[in-house]
C-alpha cells in the first residue's frame, strides 16, 4: 500500500467536488476477477462523501473514504483500530518512486552527448547491452543454488541436419549489438469505440485501451462519479506499470466509471474482470460518522514514507 | 672445650639476646593511631560509567545519559513505559523485559520524544499482549513497541532487542534520518514491524503490515498479511520478504533476494540480480530495468518473470500467462502452460521458450521481433494459429519443435533453422536461407502440413510425410520430399532441377 499511495492521490482531486457533480446517492457492489482472485467491493456514496469496503477477505483490507469537498483520503484499517489521512496532491507522476535517490548532476546539467539529456524517464537509461557469445539456456539453474525447472523438452525428429541446413554447432554469433528499446509502458491509448449499451439502466459507451499489444475493454458511464480504485495495504512494485495499474486512472481522468472491464490473453482467457453486480440508488445521508468516519477510539498513525 | 672456647660462644650468646632485647628501641617513635578509616582501592561503577537505573514504570527520561534496567518491567496502567525526552541517551535493557498486558492499552513500550536525536535502545525485550486473530489484532498491552511522536527522531540505533504481540507498530524509528535497526526481531504486529532507514541482520514476521520498510536493508526476512513484506527504497541485499496480501519484496536493487506473495508481486524492483520471485495470483518477478540470472514464477498471475532486460533468467507459468516477458531476453528460457512461453518484444539470443497445454487463440512457445540461437517447442495441444516459435522479422540459427497443429517456425526471414511440426507447418516464412522443415505426420489426415513453406528459398530442404514438403516461389538450390504427398511445388526454381 505504501507504494500505491502516490499513485492514487493523483486521482483524488479529480474527486474534488466531482460526486456533486455525479448527482448520484446509493450504494454499488463490485466484483474484481484477477488470476486465481475474486474480491468483491462496496461503494457507498454520499452527497459528500465516498466510502469503499470490502465485502468478503480476512479483515485486513482498510476501508476506504474519500471527502468530497477536500479530496482528502482517510483509510481505515478496523483490524488494528487505526486509521490514516491522506491529502491530495498535486497531480504529477514521478517518473521514479517517490524518495528514490537520483544521481547527482553537475551544475548546468551534463554537456551535450554526455550521459542523460533533458528529462529522464525511469526507462530510458537502460544501458546498451553487449551481446557476446555465452552458454546457452540449458546451463541455466536458478538462484540461490536452486535448479530452474526446464520446460520439457521435445526430441528432434531429424538427429542430424544436412551441412549448411538448420543451426548447426559451433556457429559463431553473427548477431549485431540490440539496438536500444522502447520503453515497455509506452504506447498506452485509450480510445472510444463509439458502440454503446445499457448496464444497469446507466448508458455505456465502449472504450479499449491498448499497451504493448495488450488490450482492455471497457464499458463505462458518465452518470455515476469517477471512478476510485480500491486501496488496500498491498503494495505497489518498481516494475512497469501494467494495464491493471493504469486503467482505473484513465477513466477517472474522463470522469467515467465502469460497468465492466475486461482484459484478455492473446489466447481469450481472461486476465483480469471488473465488473458491477449491482447498482442500488437510494439517499446516503449526511453527516455519518459510523459511515464517513473512524471510530473514536482509532489512533491516527501517519502516512508511511513511500 | 677449654675456657678461652667458653668464654667466646658465651659472648655470642650474649650479643644475640642483647640485641634482640635491644632491637624495638633501636626503631623510630611514630604514632600507632590509624590515621582514619579503610579506603576502597576500586572505582565504582557510577565512577567509571555514571548511569541511572530505572526500576519501575512508567519512567521519564529527561537528562542526557545513560539508563539501564534493574529488573523486568510491568507496566499496570495505560500509557508509555518509558518515555525518551532528552538528546544522548542509552538506555540498556540489560536483557530484562518491559511488559504491558493493559486492556485497551494505548501507549508506547520505549517512546521517543519529539525530535529527539543521538538515541541508543539496546539488550532486552518488549512484551505486549496483542494477539493476531485472522488479521484482527486485541488491544492488549502496549500499542507500539518502540516509536516516536510528530518527528522522527535521528540518530538513533536499535540493536538487540526483542518485541512482540502489538497491534500496531515493533519498531518504527521513520527512514527519513539516520536510524539503524540491527540484530532485532519483532513478531506479531498489527501494523510495521520494522521501519528504519538501516535495517540489519533483523526479522519481523506475523506482521499486519509490512514486516520491515527500510532505505537499506540486508540480511532480513520478513513475513506480513498485508503490505510488502519487505519494502526497501534503495537496496535489498540477501533479504526474503513473504507477504499475503502484497508483494513479498519491494526494492530499488535487490540481490541475492526472494521474495514470495500469494497475491502480489513474488519480487519487484528495478534491478534484480541473483533473485527469486513466486506469486501465486500475480507477477513472480518483475524487473522494471533489469533481471540478471533471476528466477520468477507465477502460478495463476500474467507474467512469471516481467523485465526490461533480461539476461540468465528463467520465467514459468503454470496457467495463461506469460513464462518469461521482457523486452530483450539473453541466454533465457521461458515455460507456460497455456501462455507464451517466452515474449520478448523486441529481441531474444540464445533463449528457449515453450507451452505444453492450451485453452484457445494464439500463442506461442518463444515469440521475438527478431530471435538468434533460440528455440521454442509446443506440447501436443497447439492449435494451427499457434507456432513453436514465431519471429517477426529474422531468425537465425533458431531451431521450433512442435508436437501439435501449431507451426514449427514463423518468420519474416529465417538463416539456418530447423522449424518441425507433428501436424502443421515445420517452417513458415518470406525468405528462407539454408534452412530445413519438416512435417512429420505418419497418420495422414487433416495433419500434413507444408515443410517448409516461403516466398524465397535458398539451400533449403522441405519434408512432408503426406503434404507438400516445400513450396516456394523462387527456389534455389533446394529440394523438397515425401513419402506420399507433393515433394514439392515451386513457381521459379533456379540450380535445381
Amino acid at each position: 500500500m505504501r507504494h500505491s499511495l502516490p499513485a492514487a492521490m493523483l486521482w483524488l482531486s479529480f474527486h474534488t467536488l466531482a460526486l456533486h457533480a455525479a448527482g448520484f446517492e446509493g450504494r454499488i457492489h463490485v466484483s474484481i476477477a484477477q488470476g486465481s482472485q475474486t474480491n468483491t467491493l462496496l461503494y457507498t456514496i454520499g452527497p459528500e462523501h465516498l466510502r469503499i469496503e470490502a465485502t468478503g477477505g480476512n479483515g485486513l483490507n482498510p476501508i476506504n473514504i474519500l471527502e468530497g469537498k477536500t479530496g482528502t483520503l482517510t483509510l481505515v484499517f478496523p483490524n488494528n483500530q487505526s486509521f490514516m489521512r491522506l491529502k491530495t496532491t498535486t497531480p504529477a507522476a514521478p517518473a521514479m518512486r517517490p524518495g528514490m535517490a537520483m544521481m547527482p548532476m553537475p551544475p548546468g546539467g551534463l554537456p551535450p552527448g554526455v550521459g542523460p539529456q533533458g528529462e529522464m524517464s525511469a526507462f530510458t537509461s537502460i544501458p546498451t547491452m553487449q551481446m557476446e557469445q555465452s552458454p546457452g539456456p540449458d546451463t541455466l539453474a536458478g538462484p540461490s543454488g536452486r535448479a530452474a525447472s526446464n520446460p520439457p523438452s521435445i526430441q528432434l525428429k531429424s538427429d542430424k541436419l544436412p551441412p549448411g541446413l538448420g543451426p548447426q554447432s559451433g556457429n559463431p554469433a553473427r548477431w549485431a549489438m540490440f539496438t536500444q528499446m522502447p520503453p515497455m509502458s509506452q504506447g498506452l491509448e485509450f480510445m472510444a469505440t463509439g458502440k454503446t449499451t445499457n448496464i444497469s439502466g446507466f448508458a455505456c459507451q465502449q472504450y479499449v485501451i491498448k499497451q504493448s499489444g495488450e488490450t482492455m475493454e471497457v464499458w463505462a458511464t458518465d452518470q455515476l462519479p469517477p471512478y476510485l480504485q480500491y486501496i488496500t495495504s498491498q503494495a505497489g512494485h518498481f516494475g512497469p506499470r501494467m494495464l491493471e495499474q493504469q486503467w482505473p486512472g484513465l477513466l477517472a481522468d474522463r470522469k467515467l466509471f465502469p460497468l465492466l472491464a475486461i482484459l484478455s490473453y492473446d489466447s481469450g482467457v481472461e486476465r483480469l474482470r471488473f465488473e458491477v453486480t449491482s447498482i442500488h440508488k437510494e439517499t446516503v445521508a449526511e453527516p455519518d460518522a459510523t459511515l464517513f468516519e473512524p471510530k473514536a477510539d482509532y489512533r491516527e498513525v501517519e502516512p508511511r514514507p513511500f | 672445650m677449654n675456657m678461652k672456647t667458653n668464654t667466646i660462644l658465651k659472648g655470642i650468646a650474649s650479643l644475640v639476646v642483647g640485641m634482640t632485647l635491644a632491637a624495638p628501641s633501636s626503631q623510630g617513635q611514630g604514632n600507632l593511631t590509624p590515621p582514619g578509616p579503610p579506603a576502597p582501592t576500586m572505582k565504582s561503577l557510577d565512577q567509571i560509567e555514571p548511569r541511572t537505573p530505572i526500576s519501575s514504570l512508567p519512567y521519564g527520561i529527561t537528562n542526557s545519559g545513560s539508563y539501564y534496567v534493574t529488573t523486568n518491567l510491568n507496566m499496570t496502567a495505560n500509557g508509555d513505559g518509558i518515555t525518551i525526552s532528552a538528546n544522548q541517551v542509552t538506555l540498556d535493557l540489560r536483557g530484562f523485559t518491559i511488559f504491558s498486558t493493559f486492556n485497551g492499552g494505548s501507549g508506547t513500550g520505549i517512546h521517543i520524544g519529539v525530535g529527539q536525536n543521538d538515541i541508543t535502545i539496546c539488550n532486552g525485550h518488549i512484551q505486549s499482549g496483542s494477539t493476531n486473530n485472522n488479521g484482527v489484532y486485541s488491544a492488549n498491552g502496549f500499542a507500539a513497541g518502540i516509536g516516536y511522536f510528530m518527528t522522527p527522531p535521528s540518530n538513533v540505533r536499535v540493536a538487540n532487542v526483542s518485541l512482540s504481540g502489538f497491534r500496531l507498530d515493533g519498531i518504527y524509528l521513520g527512514t527519513s534520518s539516520s536510524s539503524i535497526v540491527e540484530s532485532c526481531s519483532v513478531q506479531t504486529v498489527g501494523g510495521v514491524g520494522i521501519g528504519a532507514a538501516s535495517v540489519l541482520h533483523s526479522s519481523a514476521v506475523q506482521c499486519g503490515q509490512a514486516a520491515i520498510i527500510a532505505v537499506v536493508a540486508s540480511d532480513c526476512y520478513g513475513s506480513c498479511l498485508g503490505g510488502a513484506a519487505l519494502d526497501v527504497l534503495q537496496t535489498a541485499n540477501n533479504c526474503y520478504g513473504y507477504s499475503t496480501g502484497g508483494d513479498g519484496l519491494d526494492a530499488g536493487v535487490a540481490q541475492n533476494c526472494y521474495g514470495w506473495s500469494s497475491s502480489g508481486c513474488g519480487l519487484s524492483a528495478q534491478t534484480a540480480a541473483n533473485c527469486y520471485g513466486i506469486s501465486i495470483g500475480n507477477i513472480g518477478l518483475c524487473a522494471s530495468v533489469a533481471a540478471h540470472n533471476s528466477y520468477g514464477a507465477s502460478s495463476n498471475g500474467p507474467y512469471g518473470l516481467f523485465a526490461q532486460t533480461a539476461t540468465g533468467c528463467t520465467g514459468t507459468n503454470n496457467a495463461s500467462g506469460y513464462g518469461l516477458y521482457a523486452n530483450n531476453a539473453e541466454n533465457c528460457q521461458g515455460y507456460s502452460t497455456n501462455g507464451t512461453g517466452l515474449y520478448a518484444l523486441n529481441n531474444a539470443f540464445n533463449c528457449s521458450g515453450s507451452f505444453t497445454g492450451f485453452t484457445g487463440g494464439t500463442i506461442y512457445g518463444l515469440y521475438a521481433r527478431n530471435a538468434q540461437n533460440c528455440y521454442g517447442s509446443t506440447g501436443i495441444y497447439g492449435a494451427s494459429s499457434c507456432y513453436a516459435l514465431y519471429v517477426v522479422n529474422t531468425a537465425e540459427n533458431c531451431t521450433g519443435l512442435s508436437g501439435s497443429f501449431a507451426g514449427g517456425i514463423y518468420s519474416t526471414c529465417a538463416l539456418n533453422c530447423f522449424g518441425s511440426s507433428l501436424d502443421g507447418d515445420g517452417l513458415d516464412c518470406r525468405t528462407a536461407e539454408s534452412c530445413y522443415g519438416e512435417n512429420t505426420n505418419t497418420g495422414g489426415g487433416t495433419g500434413n502440413g507444408t515443410g517448409l513453406n516461403a516466398v524465397t528459398a535458398q539451400n533449403c530442404n522441405g519434408y512432408s510425410y503426406g503434404g507438400t514438403g516445400l513450396t516456394a516461389n523462387i527456389a534455389s538450390a533446394c529440394a523438397g520430399t515425401t513419402v506420399s504427398g507433393t515433394a514439392q511445388n515451386i513457381a521459379h526454381k533456379y540450380n535445381m532441377p
